[in-house]
């Protein structure tokens, strides 16, 4: 049975409109979603906290309708963009809190701060006050003040929007095993594409309060089955073609150029390259490209090159060094060449 | 933006420090220099003791009016966005622009005039509640049964109407609050308007209920303006004059009527002349800044709050 269930969730706010918006996430997997800014990702998770009551739908968590409950009796714990550390209080008072509104007796209380403390590795922070602690030491006490009364649910909004990028690379992990380690489902709002990939075991694309597609990561990061999922997930090169079925696939037509993919699709679609996904070559054959350098820009991954190539510009991400004007050959696998018909 | 020390700051700091010594600084050194060797007089004067007291007990009773009527009101204003915001934000500011003298007014014409529509309606359910009980008189045993609750509640509002507000403690708690409370909302709402929500939503989902967040979370960061915003609500009550003059001229406490130290001094002034008039001004003053600066001390409110 599916932890958490989002039924026909409907909410209108001013003129945006949320929804109607179904979706599941299992027990004990990480889910993303992700949208730009503005697409309703951080109002969907405030609907699942219960800051926000749905104009329709309902939030089931464990088979249980929760639509009409309030935010603390859903058994859900909620970390906001920015972490909303409770500033008038040490990281101790603010993990304790949970337990506390609880009634738990003050030893146990002080056994279970410790615990958590321990596995996130911030004991030596529990008698600080917030102010002052680092992005990812502030996330940390957010995440221990949220586990600490064993949710059904975590969110998370933007939790690494605020941290450099070592801190979000060491932070990675912890999230990662959160669902298994602590029983849970974790729900991560991002515009981030690279933490959404290294972190979802599902994951839910969502543009003007709409869900465009969800799936496992692998599927819709190489295989999107929609064209803003494409443009989202870092297809750089989409470029409007012509299909026609053949043997094993098809083969299409861009610009004066023919490429063959090993999905069969026929008629009018989008040719969806990711730049990483093509080598450069010395060799001729099935899917080479021989065009000229337009123009080249550093990268993380490697050089960024723009080549003209059949009247058609390709989006690249090669590691040798090349100037504009040379001439250069690329070859992708049909397997690589992924087609979204067009409507 | 201008650097500190130039000159066009400079001449522009000497212009408005010139005006706020002379407009603000001034008056208060004289008056104070001048009265203060007479405190002692002034304060053996038991008439202006009284006239003290009544004034700081109207003033403490507005204060907490302020404080329950305002608390909630600043919380909906600063959290929430609603249809009618505009116009509630309106009338908070009304009583800052309305003269004085009409705000009396109005408490004469709302409370202690025959267009008072709330008594009125009071006094014609409790006739109406009179003839019921007298209806019921031939049947023994239900006259018996509802006889005591039908006189009770007529005693109740009865009770209610027989409040008087013309030169009572009530009518002058009325009219300050009137015009005091708007300080004391203002206060708070922007007081509030600096917690972050989302703190309010993570105590929630962490299993607080509403009230306990407000006590646990919202009220730790906002009690010190809610205080200061109570001595700046109380501090305008004591000073209020105009109201005063048409709803309790003077006020009948404690057997006597007693006038507020604001007619107190206006009385002296014109009875008796200026010398006698800033005696007292000054005694009220020096006790009025006590007290505020030993409240502040007390809840350790530095600037700003």
């Amino acid at each position: 049975m599916d932890a958490v269930r989002l039924i026909n969730i409907e909410l209108r706010i001013g003129s945006f409109k949320l929804g109607p918006l179904s979706t599941s996430m299992a027990n004990r997997t990480y889910n993303v979603i992700m949208g730009p800014t503005g697409s309703g990702k951080s109002t969907l998770l405030k609907v699942i906290a219960g800051a926000y009551r749905p104009n329709s739908g309902s939030v089931i968590v464990d088979g249980v309708d929760v639509t009409n409950k309030p935010p603390e009796l859903r058994g859900i714990a909620y970390v906001p963009q920015g972490y909303a550390l409770f500033d008038h209080m040490t990281v101790y008072g603010n993990i304790e809190y949970g337990l506390k509104v609880r009634g738990m007796p003050k030893s146990i209380r002080a056994r279970e701060v410790y615990r958590i403390a321990e596995d996130l590795g911030i004991v030596n922070l529990l008698n600080r006050k917030v102010n002052g602690l680092s992005g990812g030491e502030s996330q940390k006490v957010a995440l221990a003040r949220a586990l600490i009364v064993r949710p059904r649910v975590l969110l998370l909004d933007e939790p690494m929007s605020m941290m450099d990028v070592s801190t979000r690379e060491s932070l990675i992990p912890i999230l990662r095993e959160i669902p298994r380690k602590y029983d849970t489902v974790v729900i991560h709002v991002t515009h981030d594409r690279d933490e959404a990939y290294a972190l979802a075991d599902k994951v839910i694309i969502i543009n003007n309060g709409q869900l465009i597609e969800e799936g496992e990561p692998e599927e819709v990061f190489t295989r999107p089955k929609r064209l803003f999922t494409a443009q989202f997930v870092g297809f750089t090169n989409i470029i409007p073609a012509k299909a026609v079925k053949t043997q094993g696939g098809s083969m299409v037509h861009v610009g004066d150029l023919t490429l063959h993919s090993s999905e069969g699709v026929e008629g009018n679609v989008y040719v969806c390259i990711r730049p990483e996904w093509f080598n450069v070559t010395d060799e001729g054959g099935l899917n080479v490209i021989e065009g000229t350098v337009l123009d080249v820009e550093r990268g993380r991954m490697g050089y960024r090159v723009r080549v003209s190539a059949g009247g058609v510009t390709f989006n690249t991400v090669v590691q040798s060094k090349l100037s504009s004007g040379d001439v250069v050959k690329l070859s992708i696998p049909p397997d690589m060449v992924h087609l979204i018909p067009a409507y | 933006m201008v650097y500190a020390g130039e000159l066009p700051l400079r001449v522009a700091l000497a212009v408005s420090i010139l005006i706020l010594l002379l407009l603000i600084v001034y008056p208060i050194v004289l008056l104070i220099t001048l009265g203060s060797a007479q405190l002692a007089s002034a304060l053996s004067v038991s008439s202006f003791i009284e006239a003290i007291e009544v004034t700081v007990i109207m003033s403490t009773l507005s204060a907490l009016v302020a404080i329950v009527m305002g608390t909630p009101l600043a919380y909906l204003l600063a959290r929430y966005e609603f249809r009618f915001k505009q116009i509630l934000d309106s009338i908070i500011d009304i009583p800052i622009m309305v003269p004085h003298i009409i705000v009396g007014i109005m408490i004469v014409l709302a409370f202690a005039s025959r267009y008072n529509i709330i008594f009125n309606t009071l006094n014609l359910i409790a006739h109406k509640l009179m003839l019921i009980d007298a209806a019921l008189s031939r049947y023994g045993l239900l006259h018996a049964l509802l006889s005591p609750v039908v006189n009770a509640l007529v005693n109740l509002l009865t009770g209610i109407t027989g409040i008087r507000f013309v030169n009572t403690l009530w009518g002058a708690v009325a009219a300050v609050a009137f015009l005091s409370s708007t300080y004391y909302i203002r206060v708070v709402e922007a007081a509030i308007s600096m917690v972050n929500p989302e703190m309010e939503i993570v105590a929630r989902t962490l299993g607080a209920s509403p009230s306990r967040v407000f006590i646990s979370i919202t009220l730790p960061k906002v009690w010190k303006a809610m205080a200061n915003g109570a001595l700046l609500s109380w501090a305008r009550s004591v000073s209020e004059a105009g109201a005063l003059f048409i709803v309790a001229y003077s006020i009948y406490f404690n057997g006597n009527y007693i006038y507020p130290a604001s007619v107190y001094i206006y009385e002296s002034y014109v009875g008796v002349g200026l010398a006698n008039a800033v005696k007292y001004s000054a005694a009220l003053l020096i006790i009025v800044l006590i007290i505020f600066v030993a409240y502040r001390v007390a809840l350790g409110i530095k600037r700003g709050g």
